[in-house]
């Protein structure tokens, strides 16, 4: 039954076709439907930095119950009253015409009859016409819009997986928003101004700014912990303070016998990641890359990263990481921590609101620490998830999805914010205030509309049904980690080769999982490394200095 | 047992290895059916009692459909079943029909640039179309956004186009000479004597093109944009991506459900429909295959 049926193309054939189409359209192909202007354009990669938008945080709206701050998420146990909401966006929004829009989605698709969107559009005056595309299907769907030219107005990037060659496409087909954004002039569109600045870094390409950021907190990957289990197994809640601390930690909660460990790595298709960026940061390895003496240093090519290696190596040969961990699926492992089969494992931040969780559970995240007692460190993620793009159009046709994005992108505690999140009184929703819950149309209709995927509100911790205590967890790691943030210097730089390096890289990573797993020895690791470096590390080393010279020039 | 006719030359079977091929037969049976009842039984649980079991819930505690009626209320996936059941009853008639003519036609020798055509159609197994190209058929057709993409695109197999064929090269000629002779004309040998002597192959085929139309969620993914005119599988599918890991819960107004519940309610959707079509047409499967196999 496995023989070619009507639509079925294999995965092989899909990649293959991919490839092609990004390909055709990196060369200025026919096929891509370049003109010659675009090709041009691409050869011309900018290389000076306009300044990104000035941060204005908008300080009206009801008061936090846990202050936040530019990096710091405020925390708001429970929605504001619709009497204290307050009015972020003032004159006309839209004229009236459609736009289109490209936007991943995790939702179930809106019903056909989607009354929250005429709701919306009637606040805004404007007509949404949106394509959505599940999450993990973003990459076939964008190449064939591309080589098709069909493109909408307006196109959701996930900073998280850019497509092949985006600086080239950005400059091609997208408007560069520099002279509507760029510092002080993002004051025009003030929900705009109200994004942190962290968000943008990700939107600014070739040195100009390209989208609007979907904002995220800055932090990059946490370790998730159960603070009840093992305040019940040692007495205390977990902080480790140093290497020997944390090891401490591990051995007294693991027990093979009860079927419970300490931690678990996770596998997948790029290899098996041993929590490499909680343990990593803990010996000083650096985010990506550092720059010392000018130069770029790949982390690869640090003692630390072969110290932190080490050590995984140590926890894995004690036995406290969960056996299963090279082939442990996400999923699987949040529902280890779930039932306390594992005690602590490496999660985005978002991890520590899951509504899932079972009622007695509670979850927290181990505050980074340094190996030798010193200041701990957290890799600094792209805070955003995604940015918008807007195509090309005619200066006018841009200052109208400006005000469109600046009314999507209203704050919390603002009367537009509660309408994108409710909908309509008495028919999405019900009740006010904490007690505003969403009838049956507005649980298949707000979320699912998706238009949250082209602009918001800065995101603050607040949740449908309340979960104080994993609100107040979740502000307290972020206030102690605050300053503890570690950039990657390469941000915002673009390296043709690091985009084409993933075989390279997995190599690497092979080695060190077969180090930790005992079947490879010291001397072949750092053999490893030096195939890497000398197979593209030096390449993409070059490139992101010619990149950084450019911009820094 | 004595009902059971037996070979002259077969004595009769001991008792403990009829006992042991049972057993055999219960073990290959548990190991094929185990997984479904994983499946079920993970659908029809709470989020906790998943939790502890670990992930998958063999036995269920409790009885909570609350899964199912998440997916099956809003009217999106049953929109989506309509969607779908319509391509696949219309794509199988074309494609079969077309399949069945062409397979005729190309399995005699005699027929107008046999073999041309053949070499032109066996050279698309070959060398298949990129994903870009083949989008770009489909947009300058006009048909994006139009359900026929889902259909035109995949309609005709080639795989399948041999399978019949090669049925067909198998029928005796003097069969088809003899119905000439007769009076009959190419339809009515077409349609009297070749289709009723086809009819396993023609049932295989039938099958492939009615799962895969089923079962296609990727051509609704490149041609479809307005999600109103999605099929079932990639509705479905977004059921099981929304408890992935990149969903971002902060912010997120909507309680996220017990995922691994809903994905097993999708699974057991997903599959009902093919599950219960699949009896009538297995008896059909060996004979099918087979013959198109070896002759082809």
């Amino acid at each position: 039954m496995n023989q070619p049926t009507p639509g079925s193309i294999s995965r092989r054939k899909l990649l293959g076709g991919a490839a092609f189409g990004l390909l055709a359209l990196g060369t200025g192909g026919a096929l891509s439907g370049c003109s010659s202007s675009d090709a041009a354009s691409m050869n011309k990669l900018s290389d000076t930095l306009v300044p990104l938008p000035t941060y204005v945080p908008v300080t009206k709206g009801p008061k936090p119950d846990l202050p936040g701050n530019a990096i710091v998420q405020p925390v708001y146990y429970a929605s504001p009253a619709n009497s204290e909401l307050f009015q972020s966006v003032t004159g006309s929004i839209g004229d009236g015409s459609t736009t289109s829009g490209f936007v991943v989605t995790y939702d179930a698709p809106p019903p056909a009859n989607n009354t929250f969107l005429r709701y919306i559009e009637k606040q805004a005056n404007a007509k949404f016409d949106l394509t959505f595309v599940p999450g993990d299907s973003f990459a076939e769907k964008f190449a064939t819009m591309i080589a098709g030219n069909t493109l909408p107005e307006m196109v959701e990037f996930l900073t998280f997986a850019m497509p092949p060659r985006y600086p080239q496409i950005l400059a091609s087909r997208f408007q560069d928003l520099s002279e509507y954004l760029s510092g002080d002039k993002v004051k025009d569109y003030p929900n705009l101004a109200n994004i942190p600045t962290p968000s943008w870094v990700s939107a600014r390409i070739n040195g100009k700014i390209y989208g609007v950021p979907e904002h995220r907190p800055p932090f990059g990957s946490i370790l998730v912990c159960r603070p009840d289990i093992i305040k019940k197994l040692t007495g205390q809640e977990p902080a480790p303070k140093n290497e020997d601390d944390f090891t401490e930690l591990c051995k007294a909660v693991t027990d093979a016998k009860a079927n419970r460990y300490a931690i678990t790595g996770q596998g997948g298709a790029d290899g098996v990641d041993w929590a490499y960026d909680i343990i990593g940061a803990v010996f000083g390895v650096p985010n990506g890359w550092k720059r010392t003496g000018g130069k770029f240093v790949s982390k690869y090519e640090t003692e630390e990263w072969v110290r932190a290696v080490s050590y995984i190596k140590k926890l894995y040969s004690a036995g406290y990481y969960h056996p299963d961990s090279p082939s442990m699926q996400s999923a699987q492992a949040k529902t280890y921590i779930a039932n306390g089969t594992v005690l602590m494992h490496m999660d985005g931040i978002s991890a520590l609101l899951d509504t899932t969780l079972p009622k007695d559970a509670v979850t927290g995240a181990v505050v980074p620490f340094g190996a030798d007692g010193g200041k701990g460190a957290n890799y600094q993620g792209s805070s955003s998830f995604s940015f918008t793009a807007l195509k090309k159009a005619s200066p006018a046709k841009i200052k109208e999805q400006l005000r469109l994005l600046d009314y999507l992108a209203a704050p919390f505690g603002s009367k537009e914010s509660f309408d994108l999140t409710h909908g309509e009184e008495g028919v999405h929703y019900t009740g006010s205030g904490a007690n505003a819950t969403l009838t049956k149309a507005g649980d298949t209709m707000v979320n699912a509309s998706s238009l949250y995927r082209l602009a918001a509100g800065p995101q603050v911790l607040n949740l449908a049904i309340r979960m104080d205590e994993q609100l107040r967890r979740s502000h307290a790691w972020q206030v102690a980690t605050q300053d503890m943030l570690v950039q990657n210097p390469v941000t915002g730089l673009y390296s043709a080769t690091a985009s084409q390096s993933a075989s390279a890289e997995s190599a690497v990573l092979d080695t060190m999982n077969d180090y930790i797993l005992g079947r490879a020895n010291l001397s072949k690791v750092r053999s490893a490394i030096k195939t890497w470096t000398s197979s593209v590390g030096n390449t993409i080393r070059g490139e992101y200095e010619k990149a950084y010279d450019k911009q820094h020039a | 047992m004595s009902t059971i006719r037996r070979p002259v030359w077969a004595g009769k079977p001991k008792p403990v290895v009829l006992a042991l091929k049972g057993v055999a037969v219960l073990f290959l049976l548990a190991l094929i059916l185990f997984p479904f009842l994983i499946v079920f039984s993970t659908s029809v649980s709470d989020n906790d009692d998943i939790t502890a079991a670990g992930g998958y819930v063999v036995w269920p505690k409790s009885f909570n459909l609350s899964a199912y009626s998440q997916i099956l209320s809003g009217g999106i996936v049953t929109r989506a079943i309509v969607v779908t059941a319509l391509v696949t009853l219309i794509g199988t008639a074309i494609s079969v029909t077309s399949t069945v003519l062409a397979a005729w036609a190309l399995s005699r020798p005699g027929s107008l640039f046999q073999r041309p055509l053949l070499t032109f159609v066996l050279v698309t197994f070959l060398f298949t179309p990129g994903l870009i190209p083949l989008y770009l058929v489909v947009k300058q057709l006009g048909l994006v956004n139009n359900y026929w993409a889902l259909i035109l695109p995949s309609a005709f197999s080639v795989f399948n186009l041999v399978v019949v064929r090669g049925f067909m090269m198998g029928i005796p000629k003097e069969l088809i000479d003899s119905a000439k002779m007769d009076g009959a004309g190419e339809w009515r040998v077409l349609w009297r004597i070749v289709l009723p002597l086809s009819r396993a192959v023609i049932a295989v085929v039938t099958l492939f093109y009615a799962v895969g139309y089923w079962n296609a969620f990727f051509n609704a993914l490149l041609y479809i944009n307005d999600s109103t005119k999605w099929t079932l599988q990639l509705v479905l599918r977004t059921y099981v991506l929304q408890g992935s890991s990149l969903v971002s819960g902060v912010g997120d107004t909507t309680i996220h459900p017990a995922a691994q519940s809903v994905q097993m309610a999708v699974v057991m959707i997903a599959i009902a429909p093919i599950a219960l079509a699949y009896p009538f047409v297995q008896r059909h499967l060996t004979k099918g295959v087979l013959t198109g196999a070896v002759k082809g």
